[in-house]
């Protein structure tokens, strides 16, 4: 069971790890992470990975961190090394990365994994599927800012039994080319060195999306950045060969996973968004969201 | 070289799934998957044991009223492009799987 959100915000996040282990809950993948290490800039980045997954569970994997010299540092999982001598911030990203490897493999037996990101608002439940670069983070941040409750920027894990998705609010991982887009999702402990911010959805003024739901529209956004954003309505067809790509571990989930798949290109719209810029994707995809309702 | 007189059928353990008139066709043992428009799913669906291409394009013609020889055309330009993806099988060519004689 998750806990229920409490209110972090951005400078919330530069707390230190409660004691030396916090568990936490990344789609079934229960883990904790134990350090010795009183660094404040190592902390602080730890705990903005993994606060947003805090959950009263017992871990099943320990990550630990321990201090290889001049500020660096090696991460472990069950003592098998994940990286070593890396700063703070690509230690922490490193975390984030192994914990989003491990949710997705703990989901895939239930579910059916999209390289996705997602939003829910009343009845509507938007998912943004899209491979790496292609602006899913960024757009599921500007629907957070517009008071969309958060589901994940990483990984829509749909539930093979009913669709519904399991919440994944990991932290978002936003790129430099956003940070000027949300100034107010500014760590406090970020600095020249990070190429990545870790930010809790609560940082940008949105919750977490606790109950599962199915999804209602499904958008395949691609960031242009010249143009006016425009959409295409996707046949049904055509929507499964594009969802397939994002899906992870496809084909190896067979069968399964293209039920799922089909379920979804016949129950929900599928649109194809060009995206010229944060704003106008926005307005696009709300629009298409409020049709659909 | 594809003729008319043949009657290509799809290959077993396909999994296909039809959407707004587009299949779609999965082959699990590769892990390939098809998207087939309109024009050939409507060609696939007619594939049948014994059903000659010419008698499948003739049928095409009549439904939509297109020039027979076009359709016959697009037809055997389809069917050679299926079987070069592997999707089909002629009669009398082994089954996949399918154990053969010794």
């Amino acid at each position: 069971m998750r806990t229920p959100p409490s209110p972090v915000t951005a400078s919330a996040t530069s707390r230190p790890l409660p004691g030396s282990a916090s568990p936490g809950d990344a789609l079934g993948h229960r883990f904790h992470v134990v350090t010795e290490c009183t660094d404040p800039a190592l902390q602080n980045r730890l705990a903005a990975v993994v606060s947003p997954l805090a959950a009263d569970v017992e871990p099943e994997v320990t990550y630990s961190v321990t201090p290889t010299g001049s500020g660096r540092y090696r991460l472990s999982c069950d003592e098998r090394t994940v990286c070593a001598d890396r700063g703070p911030g690509m230690t922490a990203r490193f975390l984030a990365w192994h914990l989003n490897r491990n949710a997705v493999a703990s989901a895939r037996p239930q579910h059916t994994v999209l390289h996705a990101a997602g939003a829910r608002r009343a009845d509507s439940t938007v998912v943004l599927a899209a491979p790496m670069g292609c602006g899913k983070s960024t757009t599921v941040a500007g629907l957070l800012a517009h008071g969309w409750d958060y589901i994940t920027d990483e990984a829509v894990a749909v539930r093979r039994e009913d669709l519904r998705i399991t919440p994944y609010p990991k932290a978002l991982s936003l790129d430099p080319g956003s940070w000027r887009l949300f100034p107010r999702a500014k760590p406090s402990w970020a600095d020249r060195d990070d190429r990545q911010w870790q930010v809790p959805a609560a940082a940008l003024g949105a919750r977490d999306a606790l109950e599962p739901a199915a999804p209602t529209i499904v958008v395949l956004p691609r960031f242009t950045g010249t143009g006016a954003t425009c959409a295409r309505r996707v046949g049904s067809a055509e929507a499964v060969t594009r969802l397939a790509r994002c899906t992870f571990g496809f084909p190896d989930g067979g069968v399964d996973d293209l039920t799922v798949l089909v379920r979804i290109a016949r129950t929900c719209p599928v649109y194809s968004v060009e995206i010229a810029d944060l704003a106008s994707a926005v307005r696009c995809i709300e629009r298409l969201a409020e049709e659909v309702a | 070289m594809t003729s008319l007189d043949e009657a290509p059928v799809p290959r077993g353990q396909l999994v296909v799934h039809e959407l707004a008139g587009e299949a779609i066709v999965f082959v699990p043992e590769s892990g390939d998957l098809h998207h087939l428009d309109p024009s050939a799913t409507l060609v696939w669906k007619r594939l049948a044991p014994g059903v000659p291409l010419r008698q499948i394009a003739t049928e095409i013609a009549a439904a939509t009223g297109t020039d027979a020889g076009r359709v016959q055309a697009d037809v055997l330009a389809l069917v050679e492009r299926l079987g070069q993806i592997g999707l089909l099988r002629r009669i009398g060519d082994p089954i996949p799987g399918e154990r053969t004689p010794a």
